[in-house]
C-alpha cells in the first residue's frame, strides 16, 4: 500500500511537472501595439498594452503621447498560452483612439507598476493623414460597400505597390471571401492578416475590414485593375425589403443572406527602368537597401578560420537580392555558406534581410585584404541606380599553432580574451565515410546473438521452475511449518539479550523480556508471565528442577519489585537471571 | 509431550543439492551460449589490410567470407558495408549497414556512414515505418540479444528473491521483489516487442543500379515504376524468382528477386531468432 501511494505520488509529480513546467514568472515585459501605423482623423485605431510576467498591477497604466487623441478604454483581458511546455501569461489593456489632427505622433512609452517596480514599454509611431477626397474614398454608399486603393498610381517595373481593399459596413457579416482580380503581368501577394477598425464616412461611423496585398508589376505599361469582389453572409436589413408583412423587428429573425459587393476599378502606370546608368550586371533589384559586413576576427593563425558576414536589408522586390560572389584571394581558401533570406511583412509591404557568409582558411602568415563587395539597385525614391559597397577588411595571419606555441614559450604571454573566445559555425569542407572497426574485439562481438533454443528456454523457465520446486519441496518436507517455529525459537535468547543488554536494565523491562522469551522459545502466547506459569512451561519442556526453581524465584522477585514501585530500578540479580535463561535455552525442547 | 523437530541436516542437504545442480546447469548453459567460434582472425586482419590499401572489392570479399563462416557480428557487417560503399555498390552497402544496425544499433560511426550512404540514394522514397520502434522509442537503442539477456538476468534475480522469501520474509526483500517485478514486466514487454519487430522485419534494399517494378511476376508485365539502388522497400511474398514489394506511399509491384536483398536474411534470422 505504501509503495502504491509512493508510486501514485511520483506519477502525479511527473504529470504536474510535465504540464506546468514553469512556475512563477520569468520576467515582466510591457509591449505597446497598434493595429495600424497610418490612419486618418476619421479612423478609430486600436491600441493594445500587453503586460506579461506581472501578476497584477498596483495602478492603471500610464501611456504618454495621447494628448492629441480621443481615448476610450476597451477593457482588459487575461491570456494564458502554453507553447512547447512554456507558459506565457499576459494581461492586455485595450484602448480605442482617434486623432484630433493630422501629423506624425509618437505614442508611448507606457508605464506600469506592480507596486515594487515600474516597467516601461516601447513607443510606437502613428501617422495621421488627410481625410481622402470624396472621389478617393467615396461617399457613403449604403450600409455595405467595398473600396480598393493603390499606394502609388505610377511605379517602375518590379517596384512593389500596396493594393488595399477595405470593406465598410454598418451590418453584421460573416463568411467573408475576397476574389482578387487576376491581371496578367501583376503578381498579388497577401500582406499579413486582415485588420479591423472604425472610420467615419459621410458622417457615419463604419466598421472597416482592411486587407493588404503587395502587387509587383512584371512589365511596363498601363494596367487596369478590375474591381475586387467580396462575397459574404449579411445579417439584418441592408435597405432591402425584409419580407415581413409589417416590418416588425420584434418578430423578425436574424437570418443571414448571401451578398456580394464589388470595389472600384483602379489603374496602375508602370514605367520601365531607365537605361541610363544601368550597370551591365544589374540584377533587377528595385527599392531601397543597405548593406553591411563584418569580419569576425581580424587576426588568425594560419590554418585557423575567420568568417565574413555580409547582410543586405531593405524594401522592394527583396526576392531579387542577388547572391554576391567573392573573388578568390591568393593564399586563402574560401568556403561560401548557403545564403539566408528572411522576409517579413508589415504595413508598408515586405522587407527582407539576406545574409551571406564566407569562411576563410589562410594557408600561410601575412596580411590579406578581403575585397569590398558591391550591389547595385534602382532607388525608386531617388529615381537612379545606386551602388552600395561593403568596406574592404584586412586579415592578419599569424604563423600556425605550433609556431605560436614556440613564441609563447619564448616569453610572449597570451592575454585572456575579455569576453571569452568568439564562436563560429563549423563549415563542412568535405564528406566521406568513417573508417571500419578493425579491433579484434570487433570480430568477436559481444551480445549480438541469441542463445541456442535450449539455452533460451532454460534461462526463461529454470528460475520459475526452481522457485516452484523449492517452494513445493519445502512444503512437502515440512508441511506443518515447524521449521519456522524452530528458527524463531532459536532466536529467542538472542532477542532477550538484545532487549536487556546490561545490568542497568530495569526490572519491568526484564520481566517483559522474559515473557517475550517464553512466548518465542516455547511457542506460547502469554499476555502476562506469572512465576507459576513459567515453572509449568519449563517442566513441560524438560527443564530440570533446579533451573525451574531458580527461574521461578527470580520471576517472583521481579514481580514483587514491580508491585512495590521499584520496577524502574535495575535488577541486582541480572547476571543470575541471564545465566538461568541460558540454561533453560540449552535444556528446553 | 515431546515434539520432534525437522531433521535440519537432511533438509539442508536436499536444498543444497538442488541449488548446486541449478547453478551448475546455469553456468553450463551460459558457457555453451558464449562458446568461442573457430579462429578467423587472420582473415579479418587481411580484410582490414586490403581496405586500408584501397583494395575494397577484395576487402568486401574477405568480410563476406568471415560472415559466411559464422562471424556475423555487427562490426563485420559495418566493415563490409564500408567496403561496398567504397566499391561504388551503394545498394549492398545500405543493405549491410541496415543489417549492422540490427546488431549494433547505438554505434555512432554506423549512424554517420548510413546517413552518408542514404544521402547518395537517387529515389526520394520515404523509408518503411517501424511503428513499434517509433512508439517504444527506447527499443531502437538495443538489439534483441541485449534485451533478452537483460530480461534473463531480471528473470533470474526476480525468482532468486522469491526463493529467498520462501526461507525468510523480510521487509527489504519485499521492496526488492516489487522493484524487480516492475523491471521484469518492463523488460519482458520490451523483449517481446523487439522480438516481434525483428521476426516480422520484411524490409528489403534494392541492390541493382536500377530495377523495374512490374505489374506481375513475368517479364512481359506492365512496367509500373523504376527503383534505384539503396531504396528500402517492404518485401511481401516471392514467386519463382520475383518478389512482391510495396513502398510507404502505397505503390506496389513485382521486382526480380535478384534486384533486392532482404535485410533479415536467413543467416541473420538464424542468429537472432534461432528457434
Amino acid at each position: 500500500m505504501r509503495v502504491r501511494r509512493t508510486l501514485s505520488g511520483l506519477f502525479l509529480a511527473v504529470l504536474l511537472t510535465a504540464v506546468f513546467p514553469v512556475c512563477g514568472f520569468a520576467g515582466v515585459s510591457v509591449q505597446l501595439l497598434l493595429d495600424k501605423s497610418e490612419a486618418t482623423v476619421q479612423d478609430t485605431i486600436t491600441l493594445r498594452l500587453r503586460v506579461s510576467g506581472a501578476g497584477s498591477l498596483a495602478s492603471k497604466p500610464r501611456i504618454q503621447g495621447l494628448q492629441n487623441f480621443t481615448v476610450a478604454a476597451g477593457g482588459t483581458s487575461s491570456h494564458i498560452e502554453i507553447i512547447n511546455f512554456s507558459r506565457n501569461e499576459y494581461i492586455e489593456y485595450l484602448y480605442y483612439i482617434q486623432a484630433r489632427s493630422k501629423g506624425t505622433f509618437q505614442i508611448g512609452p507606457a508605464e506600469v507598476s506592480d507596486g515594487a517596480k515600474a516597467y516601461r514599454s516601447n513607443a510606437v509611431t502613428l501617422t495621421i493623414r488627410d481625410v481622402p477626397k470624396p472621389q478617393d474614398q467615396g461617399q457613403a454608399e449604403g450600409p455595405l460597400f467595398l473600396k480598393a486603393a493603390l499606394s502609388k498610381a505610377s511605379v517602375y517595373v518590379d517596384e512593389p505597390v500596396i493594393y488595399t481593399v477595405r470593406l465598410y459596413r454598418l451590418l453584421k457579416v460573416s463568411n467573408l471571401s475576397l476574389e482578387i482580380p487576376d491581371v496578367s503581368g501583376l503578381a498579388f501577394k497577401k500582406i499579413g492578416e486582415p485588420i479591423e477598425y472604425q472610420s467615419v464616412v459621410g458622417g457615419q461611423p463604419y466598421d472597416v475590414l482592411e486587407l493588404r496585398y503587395e502587387v509587383v508589376p512584371a512589365h511596363r505599361g498601363r494596367y487596369r485593375i478590375p474591381p475586387a469582389t467580396m462575397v459574404m453572409a449579411v445579417y439584418g436589413s441592408d435597405g432591402r425589403r425584409s419580407g415581413f408583412p409589417f416590418g416588425d423587428p420584434f418578430f423578425s429573425m436574424p437570418r443571414p443572406r448571401p451578398r456580394s459587393v464589388t470595389s472600384n476599378p483602379l489603374e496602375l502606370s508602370v514605367s520601365p527602368l531607365p537605361a541610363e546608368g544601368r550597370p551591365a550586371n544589374f540584377s533587377s533589384l528595385v527599392g531601397s537597401y543597405t548593406m553591411s559586413s563584418q569580419l569576425d576576427k581580424d587576426t588568425v593563425a594560419a590554418g585557423d578560420t575567420a568568417s565574413l558576414s555580409v547582410t543586405i536589408e531593405g524594401r522592394g522586390n527583396v526576392n531579387r537580392i542577388p547572391d554576391l560572389s567573392l573573388p578568390d584571394i591568393a593564399g586563402i581558401k574560401t568556403y561560401a555558406d548557403q545564403p539566408d533570406l528572411k522576409t517579413e511583412a508589415d504595413e508598408q509591404g515586405y522587407k527582407g534581410t539576406k545574409t551571406m557568409k564566407w569562411a576563410f582558411v589562410p594557408q600561410k602568415e601575412g596580411t590579406y585584404v578581403i575585397p569590398s563587395l558591391s550591389l547595385t539597385y534602382f532607388d525608386t525614391r531617388a529615381k537612379y541606380y545606386r551602388t552600395i559597397r561593403t568596406p574592404a577588411h584586412a586579415l592578419k595571419v599569424l604563423p600556425g599553432a605550433s609556431a605560436q606555441a614556440g613564441q609563447t614559450s619564448a616569453g610572449i604571454q597570451p592575454q585572456p580574451a575579455p569576453q571569452g573566445k568568439l564562436k563560429r559555425e563549423v563549415v563542412e569542407v568535405g564528406r566521406d565515410i568513417l573508417p571500419g572497426h578493425t579491433g579484434l574485439g570487433d570480430l568477436h562481438a559481444g551480445l549480438q546473438a541469441m542463445p541456442a533454443p535450449a539455452v533460451f528456454w532454460a534461462l526463461m523457465l529454470l528460475p520459475p521452475l526452481l522457485c516452484l520446486g523449492i517452494y513445493s519441496g519445502r512444503k512437502l518436507v515440512n508441511p506443518s511449518g515447524a521449521y519456522e517455529e524452530h528458527i524463531r525459537a532459536k532466536g529467542a535468547l538472542k532477542r532477550f539479550l538484545k532487549q536487556c543488554p546490561s545490568r542497568d536494565a530495569a526490572a519491568e523491562t526484564l520481566l517483559d523480556a522474559c515473557r517475550e522469551y517464553f512466548n518465542s522459545r516455547f511457542r506460547v502466547t502469554l499476555g502476562t508471565l506469572t512465576p507459576e506459569e513459567a515453572a509449568a512451561i519449563l517442566e513441560n519442556h524438560g527443564v530440570d528442577g533446579s533451573s525451574r526453581d531458580r527461574c521461578k524465584s527470580m520471576l517472583t522477585e521481579l514481580t514483587g519489585r514491580i508491585y512495590t514501585g521499584q520496577g524502574d530500578r535495575p535488577f541486582d540479580r541480572y547476571d543470575e537471571l541471564v545465566s538461568v535463561i541460558r540454561e533453560i535455552d540449552r535444556q528446553g525442547r | 509431550m515431546k515434539k520432534r523437530l525437522v531433521p535440519f541436516s537432511r533438509a539442508g542437504s536436499v536444498y543444497g543439492l538442488v541449488i548446486l545442480t541449478a547453478a551448475f546447469v546455469f553456468i553450463f548453459l551460459c558457457h555453451v551460449a558464449a562458446s568461442p567460434q573457430s579462429s578467423g582472425d587472420e582473415l579479418f586482419f587481411r580484410a582490414n589490410q586490403a581496405f586500408r590499401e584501397a583494395r575494397y572489392a577484395e576487402a568486401a570479399k574477405d568480410y563476406e567470407a568471415l560472415i559466411a563462416s559464422g562471424y556475423a557480428g555487427g562490426h563485420l557487417y559495418y566493415n563490409l558495408a564500408n567496403a561496398c560503399l567504397k566499391s561504388d555498390r551503394l545498394g549492398v552497402a545500405i543493405l549491410n549497414y541496415e543489417r549492422a544496425r540490427l546488431l549494433i544499433p547505438r554505434d555512432a560511426d554506423l549512424a554517420f556512414n548510413l546517413s552518408y550512404a542514404q544521402d547518395r540514394r537517387t529515389d526520394a522514397v520515404q523509408p518503411p515505418a517501424q511503428t513499434i520502434s517509433s512508439v517504444f522509442f527506447w527499443l531502437g537503442s538495443f538489439n534483441l540479444p541485449e534485451l533478452f539477456w537483460t530480461f534473463a538476468a531480471l528473470n533470474a534475480a526476480l525468482f532468486a528473491v522469491l526463493i529467498l522469501r520462501v526461507f525468510a520474509k523480510s521487509d527489504w526483500s519485499y521492496y526488492v521483489f516489487v522493484t524487480l517485478l516492475f523491471l521484469w514486466l518492463a523488460g519482458g514487454v520490451s523483449f517481446s516487442l523487439k522480438l516481434y519487430e525483428t521476426s516480422s522485419d520484411d524490409r528489403c534494399v534494392v541492390i541493382s543500379r536500377q530495377a523495374d517494378v512490374l505489374a506481375g511476376p513475368q517479364a512481359g508485365d506492365t512496367l509500373l515504376f523504376r527503383l534505384h539502388e539503396g531504396t528500402v522497400v517492404h518485401g511481401e511474398r516471392s514467386d519463382s524468382g520475383w518478389k512482391l514489394i510495396s513502398l510507404q506511399d502505397g505503390k506496389r509491384g513485382w521486382i526480380r528477386s535478384a534486384d533486392v536483398g532482404a535485410i533479415m536474411d536467413n543467416r541473420l534470422r538464424q542468429k537472432l531468432i534461432p528457434w
